[in-house]
């Protein structure tokens, strides 16, 4: 219930090619970040495999291909945060929390007890309990940003894909929510996050995939993708790394002269 | 020449002006009438001499408007713009008082004699419409002989002496309007034996009677008016087709008296107060029911 | 308040107000009489009056308001905009446009399911320019402006048909569709209505679901299982079908659908699932109360019932780009 495989995966928007023949796989057992250079590709990458933007290749869930899933099926198979936070309405934070419970809803009944006991873990997940009857749209932006990724596991799909969910938080909140979503991947979810945090990445992500210009650049763990010449290459920029008691520290520290 | 001359040249001067200022009558008749208006198109063509009437507006040619539409079709044809009124060269213009002021004010400044008749109200004032025009024209012998007519229409219509009974007409116009009293309307229903629903509820004039109240009225009869609804149709009539009617009716028609009739006052006038009084002669009295109160415009 | 209150009150407004304007007009009945006249007993002009005339004028001022209420809330949340109103954006002024073409052509004089039909086909051309225009990212300001522009060609164009036609009335008629009215309606145009806006309102009240996940935005909403194609069918047909055939029998009334919703969001909170049933009951309150009103304001005359929901409508919207006029793009 939780592998996704996607084959020569290409993606254009408005006519330009964006994502360029992919092939990846995903599974359980730790997080997989996906990072790369603004324009690389990944938001899109992420829509394209949840088909909210049209693309050519092969993707499929647990063998059976995407085009024959249909949408309500696929929401009990993936939840998504896109990086988009938008809130249309001044609503709850417990009304938000609880959207994310929609495809389990029946056409007639109101929330059950199942739905509200997922909905209280994802609110103690992200450490929104005190906020719970505040309006979202009175929150600061770190705030929100935890109470949309509630939404997301509220949903309790078996693959959670999150479009840069840590860019809005503190230092702590960062580290919890990846805490929670290394946990959840253990338990055996499949969870894809794109991010731009490369210390984070380095210390939490279980395997990176490097994506520049649409193409995978590199695919592995955080040793071997977060090297010196995949940087310079794809960042244009100089990193400092070491390996600690706290496990790998990497630290973009100066630009190199522009790249050829 | 005496001292006194001066003196009697003054008066022979002042009795003069006198005499010129005096109305043309009989002895100078215009010889090339333009008329604007409907209505003083319709008494022209009725009393003018051969050659006299140059000139009617478009809408005496209008079937559904005028009562002499073929007549009408042996003058020529005005729109009543001051410009071609002007390239006509009329010693004599008719229009009505609602004709287009910016028109009338025009001509009269070109230096036109314009002469303007006001809407009648009630068959008296045909009747002194009629000898004016007379006047007018120098066909004071013709006027006589069309009030004559009037007269004898009249009294073949409508019965003489006060009815037993008057069954109660409502007058349903577009867009739910009916005649009060003071109205030529309302005159000719009056004189058919019917009793005007408008005036009893106390309106003058033109004015909006709303469905529900004429339905508590439950008239005898309900009179429509001319529909202009070919070509096109308008909503002003839906009410026409509304269900209540038809109701209230039992199953009668309403009973049309076309517009033309009506709008203007002339002798023709008198076949609206025959078609009243040929509708109402079936009818016999109903149940009562409680009069209702008075509306107040 | 809790829901089940709030919806359980409006209800009974509406009911006290339908009473209210099955028992307002000039012919002067007494209580008693009234109710008689509705049984069916009784004073036969009684009757006829309470039965043909008053009882439509109150089930079409009901339906109607319900429609204009539901398809505001609707729009509102599927555009996420809370400017939207089926009015403001166009539908109606169309949706009258399709009318006055069945009718001033004679073609619902033939047929007469031509009305509604043409006046629904109306909305449906406006629905779907605003759905190309501004539905998605579009910003208030893109969504307002289309519907000034829809609205603006509509007018001018049944403007003109109106002035063309031979008919020395038709002319004046434009009153009645940019405004609405009630007056003298008849059972036949209850019937010629009432089943469109009830498939209206059976293809807009499902979407309540839909709605709520569409706060978060279409991608968000989507990844939650609504499906947007489905969604989009249902929001235009319902709001096209409902509108439509309220205008075709009644013109254009404004304002109702984006008034109903500002005034139920602090009550019922702004989850538009929560929003439709009470927009709905609040919107044929609304209706009914100004319908009321007209014939207590001027008995004799007919004033339209669209004077007086733009007399309370337009200032409340102006307070609306005001206080909205910061996020306004």
């Amino acid at each position: 219930m939780t592998r996704l495989s996607v084959r020569n995966l290409s993606v254009d928007l408005g006519g330009q090619p964006i994502v360029r023949d992919v092939s990846l796989d995903f599974a359980p057992g730790g997080v997989i970040g996906l990072i790369g250079p603004n324009g690389a590709g990944k938001s899109t990458f992420l829509k394209a495999i949840l088909g909210l933007v049209p693309s050519r290749g092969e993707i499929a869930y647990d063998g059976a291909p995407l085009a024959r899933i249909d949408r309500h099926a696929l929401a009990h198979l993936t939840s998504y945060l896109p990086q988009d936070r938008e809130i249309a309405w001044p609503l709850s934070v417990e009304n938000v929390v609880a959207l994310g419970r929609t495809p389990h809803l029946s056409t007639l009944t109101g929330l059950t007890p199942d739905d509200h006991a997922e909905i209280e873990r994802a609110i103690a997940l992200t450490d929104i309990a005190h906020l719970r009857d505040r309006i979202v749209s009175t929150l600061s932006g770190g705030e929100r940003a935890r109470v949309l990724m509630a939404r997301v596991l509220a949903q309790a799909a078996p693959i959670l894909i999150a479009d840069e969910p840590v860019a809005a938080l503190d230092p702590g909140h960062q580290i919890a929510l990846l805490e929670t979503l290394d946990a959840l991947s253990s338990a055996g979810r499949t969870i894809i996050v794109s991010l731009h945090e490369i210390p984070l990445a380095a210390r939490w992500c279980r395997r990176l995939v490097l994506l520049d210009k649409g193409s995978v650049v590199a695919d592995g763990s955080p040793e071997d993708v977060l090297t010196h010449e995949h940087f310079a290459k794809v960042y244009g920029v100089r990193i400092h790394r070491t390996m600690t008691d706290d496990g790998l520290l990497v630290q973009p520290v100066a630009r190199l002269p522009s790249l050829p | 020449m005496t001292r006194a001359s001066p003196a009697i040249a003054a008066m022979i001067g002042i009795v003069a002006v006198l005499l010129a200022s005096l109305p043309l009558r009989a002895d100078t008749p215009p010889r090339r009438v333009v008329s604007m208006n409907l209505c003083t198109d319709q008494l022209a063509m009725l009393m003018a001499a051969p050659g006299q009437l140059h000139s009617v507006s478009y809408l005496a040619r209008d079937s559904q408007s005028s009562v002499m539409p073929d007549e009408a079709q042996r003058f020529a044809v005005n729109n009543g713009l001051a410009e071609e009124i002007f390239m006509m060269h009329p010693d004599l213009v008719l229009a009505g008082t609602f004709t287009s002021r910016a028109s009338v004010a025009m001509l009269k400044r070109l230096g036109f004699r314009v002469e303007q008749f006001p809407p009648t109200y009630s068959f008296d004032e045909i009747r002194e419409q009629i000898r004016r025009m007379g006047d007018l024209l120098g066909r004071t012998e013709r006027a006589e002989e069309l009030v004559a007519d009037l007269d004898r229409r009249l009294s073949a219509a409508s019965q003489s002496g006060e009815p037993a009974w008057r069954p109660l007409a409502a007058l349903h116009l577009a867009n739910s309007y009916t005649v009060g009293s003071g109205t030529l309307s309302s005159d000719a229903v009056t004189r058919a034996g019917l009793e005007n629903l408008g005036s009893r509820l106390g309106l003058s004039g033109t004015i909006r009677l709303p469905l529900e109240t004429l339905v508590v009225s439950a008239p005898d009869l309900i009179v429509g008016g001319t529909r202009y609804e070919s070509p096109a149709p308008a909503l002003a009539y839906e009410t026409f087709e509304h269900p209540v009617l038809r109701a209230v009716l039992q199953g009668r028609p309403m009973t049309a008296v076309p517009d033309r009739y009506w709008v203007c006052g002339a002798p023709f006038t008198a076949e609206a107060v025959r078609i009243l009084a040929d509708a109402a002669a079936p009818l016999a009295p109903r149940r009562t029911v409680s009069p209702p109160k008075a509306v107040i415009p | 308040m809790s829901y089940r209150l709030v919806v359980a009150s409006l209800a009974l407004l509406v009911a006290l107000l339908f009473a209210a304007s099955l028992f307002t007009g000039p012919a002067g009945l007494d209580l008693a009489t009234s109710f008689d006249g509705l049984l069916g007993g009784g004073n036969e002009a009684a009757r006829l009056v309470m039965q043909e005339i008053r009882l439509p004028r109150a089930i079409l001022g009901a339906m109607i308001g319900a429609t204009l209420g539901l398809s505001g809330a609707v729009l509102q949340g599927y555009l996420r905009n809370p400017l939207a109103d089926p009015g403001v954006l166009g539908v109606s002024a169309s949706a009258s446009l399709g009318a006055v073409i069945a009718i001033y052509t004679g073609l619902s004089a033939a047929f007469a399911l031509a009305l509604p039909v043409m006046a629904m086909l109306g909305a449906v051309a406006a629905v779907m320019v605003i759905q190309v225009l501004a539905g998605g990212r579009a910003g208030t300001l893109t969504l307002i402006l289309a519907g000034v522009a829809i609205t603006s060609l509509a007018g001018a164009t049944t403007s003109l048909a109106l002035n063309l036609s031979p008919n020395p009335f038709s002319a004046m008629e434009i009153l009645f569709w940019m405004l609405g009215s009630l007056t003298d309606r008849s059972m036949v145009h209850v019937w010629l209505s009432a089943p469109f806006m009830v498939l209206g309102w059976t293809l807009l009240a499902p979407l309540g679901r839909a709605l709520d996940a569409l706060s978060l935005g279409a991608d968000a909403a989507q990844s939650m299982g609504v499906r947007l194609n489905r969604t989009q069918m249902l929001a235009i047909l319902g709001t096209a079908t409902s509108v439509g055939a309220a205008t075709a029998v009644a013109g254009a009334i404004g304002f109702v659908g984006l008034i109903v919703p500002h005034l139920l969001r602090p009550v019922v909170g702004s989850k538009p699932s929560r929003l439709l049933l009470p927009s709905a009951l609040a919107g044929a309150s609304l209706v009914l109360a100004a319908d009321v009103a007209v014939r207590l304001i001027a008995p004799d005359r007919d004033l339209k019932l669209g004077v007086l929901t733009a007399i309370v409508g337009a200032p409340f919207f102006l307070y609306l780009v005001i206080r909205y006029r910061r996020t306004l793009t």
